[in-house]
């Protein structure tokens, strides 16, 4: 019998795979521990159940809910979501040198200039205005040890 | 009954002073911001706000979150009617008939009657929590181990088949919730268990980051995807009175769809989005015009409106009295009571009776401020519209990050906020729905625990479970709601074989 493959029958694949890892993993912890469950017990079930729901929804036939998923309506939107994680990464990466503060305002201006496409005078004035708001609830007034850099904020 | 009264005049006296009077204003304001803007919800919202609440008093922390959860009620109605783009999801059946309405050059009168319906629903809904909630707590006292796992099962299988889509996506995606969970510390041996070695993880996963990841950060991804410049339809301050004819028209419509939103706000997985679907259908079996259905009818607006706001203040119902949470909103406002060092349950009310009765007393006091801001400034609010979200999106996706990491100081967090936001993301994109993982998340340390001291007690004997008849008639509810989905399928199938006449 032939399965076409649909996103539903993907997702319950990677699912069978993540529970079938918990399955193995919940082996190692130990099921029963003399008269009470151990560490392995919970996560066992849960991974039996997991992947019992992973076949059921494998075979399960196409309904409307279990149509193609949206997909994004112009060619251009998978890469401007793949720019803005890159740029959430590269703000976590510089963090500790450059500080919290100023690579949030960069990571704003990144996203707004590169991702968005803003004009440079308006994404400019948002990105001061927002990070200021950062920096009054967080610094100013919930006094939060955010990372500073090399710029002392 | 008099004891009541008192307990509710002293959360009067909590909820009124001026701090709390003043985060009531902040929460509702920002959950009417929060839920006119397309791309975040009321529960993103306040997981992204939860960092901000930790230096305050329990008591001003859950008012303000609360006034955040039922204040972007009131704000989905704008975009709803004004854009045809509902603000948040329990907002759909409002467009259908609002935006009508708008072309029609009465959007003024739509947004008044969604006001005063929510309203009138949400004061209701707030007196029934008032009697209710005290009687279900003195209940849930009586709850030992196997009540409480069989309860926290019944929150999970009952969102997976009461709430709108797929139960198996529903369900699969709470056990990835559950097993979330266990990553970390074993609550009862105090060992490690899932963390590949990693000291980060000794702590486990926290909610918050999740939370924030799934909710805030994955929307605005999910924004980018969509470049949409949405103009809004002009409102002006004249336009806002309603005529005698439509308050005859709505009144019988707030009382029932108030009463169908509490009923179903009451149920876990429910939540306000099914209570006014429903409440729409019931309306236009009753409405002497259900022609109009559709083409702009004021009876469906004030119905739609009237349930969801009565379904959120019912949620409250069982996260305060039994501690479990129906929705992501009340979720994240669980979670934002466990991060205050409140152990919800039962006996909270007992505890803590002046963050319950003063969270119970600012809703009352909530709503009138939402119907304030509503009726007069509703074209103040309508303006916020013609801010692109393009310049909202980047501030979201910062204060999200620097949120997560407010919560442990480490930029691991923040590295979770931002695995979950991609998780959440392609959740979004593949029809996956978010609110089981966190119900999960909040539910899977009372699943555990309570099932495994039900189990030592029992040494390892099932028959734990239907000893008492507690026990008996949660365990028949958990499976009712497992067999519910089977019973509908079965039946659509029928419907699908039957040949046509």
């Amino acid at each position: 019998m032939k399965l076409a493959a649909t996103p539903d029958r993907t997702v319950a694949l990677v699912f069978f795979l993540f529970f079938g890892a918990l399955f193995a993993l919940s082996l190692q912890l130990g099921y029963w521990d003399g008269f009470a469950p151990s560490s392995g017990f919970a996560p066992l079930w849960v991974a039996v159940v997991g992947i019992a729901l992973a076949a059921a929804l494998f075979f399960a036939k196409n309904e409307a809910n279990d149509e193609a998923a949206t997909t994004p309506d112009e060619p251009g939107a998978l890469l401007r979501v793949g720019q803005a994680i890159v740029g959430i990464v590269i703000f976590l990466a510089v963090t500790p040198f450059l500080g919290m503060v100023p690579a949030g305002f960069l990571l704003m201006l990144g996203l707004l200039l590169i991702v968005l496409r803003r004009p440079l005078p308006a994404s400019l004035l948002t990105a001061v205005i927002s990070t200021a708001l950062v920096y009054a609830v967080f610094v100013a007034w919930l006094n939060v040890p955010l990372p500073k850099g090399f710029l002392g904020i | 009954m008099m004891e009541t009264l008192g307990l509710l005049g002293h959360g009067f006296a909590v909820a009124a002073t001026p701090t709390n009077l003043l985060f009531v204003l902040i929460g509702v304001v920002l959950g009417q911001v929060i839920g006119l803007l397309p791309g975040i919800g009321p529960s993103a919202g306040m997981a992204l706000l939860l960092p901000i609440t930790f230096g305050m008093p329990p008591e001003s922390a859950i008012i303000l979150l609360a006034g955040i959860m039922y204040g972007g009620m009131y704000g989905g109605t704008l975009t709803s009617v004004l854009i045809n783009v509902p603000g948040e999801a329990a907002s759909v059946m409002t467009a259908v008939d609002g935006y009508q309405l708008a072309r029609q050059g009465r959007a003024g009168a739509a947004l008044s009657i969604a006001a005063i319906g929510s309203f009138l629903a949400g004061i209701g809904a707030v007196v029934a929590v008032v009697f209710l909630t005290p009687v279900l707590a003195a209940f849930a006292l009586r709850f030992n181990a196997p009540e409480y796992f069989l309860i926290a099962t019944l929150g999970i299988t009952a969102t997976a088949s009461i709430g709108s889509g797929s139960v198996v996506k529903s369900l699969l995606v709470a056990a990835f919730g559950l097993a979330i969970a266990f990553v970390g510390t074993d609550p009862l041996l105090g060992t490690s268990r899932l963390t590949f070695g990693s000291i980060n993880l000794l702590e486990g996963i926290d909610f918050l980051p999740v939370a924030i990841g799934i909710f805030g950060i994955a929307e605005v991804l999910s924004s980018i995807d969509q470049r949409e410049d949405l103009q809004p339809m002009k409102t002006r301050l004249r336009d806002i009175w309603l005529t005698s004819a439509d308050w005859v028209q709505c009144r019988m419509a707030i009382l029932r769809g108030g009463f169908i939103g509490f009923f179903v706000g009451l149920m876990p997985g429910a939540g306000p989005t099914i209570a006014s679907l429903l409440a729409y259908v019931a309306e236009r079996r009753y409405s002497k015009n259900p022609e109009n259905f559709g083409k702009g009818a004021l009876d469906a607006v004030a119905a739609a409106e009237a349930a969801n706001n009565s379904a959120v203040h019912g949620a409250l119902i069982p996260m305060l009295a039994l501690g479990i949470p129906g929705s992501a909103s009340t979720a994240v406002l669980l979670a934002g009571l466990i991060l205050q060092g409140v152990r919800p349950g039962p006996s909270l009310m007992v505890e803590q009776p002046d963050l319950v009765w003063g969270l119970i007393a600012s809703m009352f006091i909530g709503n009138i401020m939402l119907l304030i801001l509503n009726l007069p400034l509703a074209p103040v609010f309508a303006s916020l519209l013609r801010i692109r979200y393009d310049y909202l999106a980047p501030g979201i996706v910062v204060f999200s990050l620097v949120g997560a990491f407010g919560t442990t100081l480490s930029l691991f967090t923040v590295g979770i906020a931002l695995a979950f936001g991609l998780i959440g993301y392609a959740m979004i994109k593949l029809n996956l729905p978010r609110p089981p993982l966190v119900l999960a998340l909040v539910l899977a340390p009372l699943l555990e625990t309570s099932l495994r001291q039900s189990l030592m007690l029992s040494e390892g004997n099932l028959s734990i479970f239907v000893e008492r008849p507690l026990s008996v008639v949660l365990l028949a509810a958990v499976l009712f709601t497992l067999v519910l989905p089977i019973i509908q399928l079965a039946r659509r199938y029928q419907t699908n074989r039957r040949p046509v006449a």
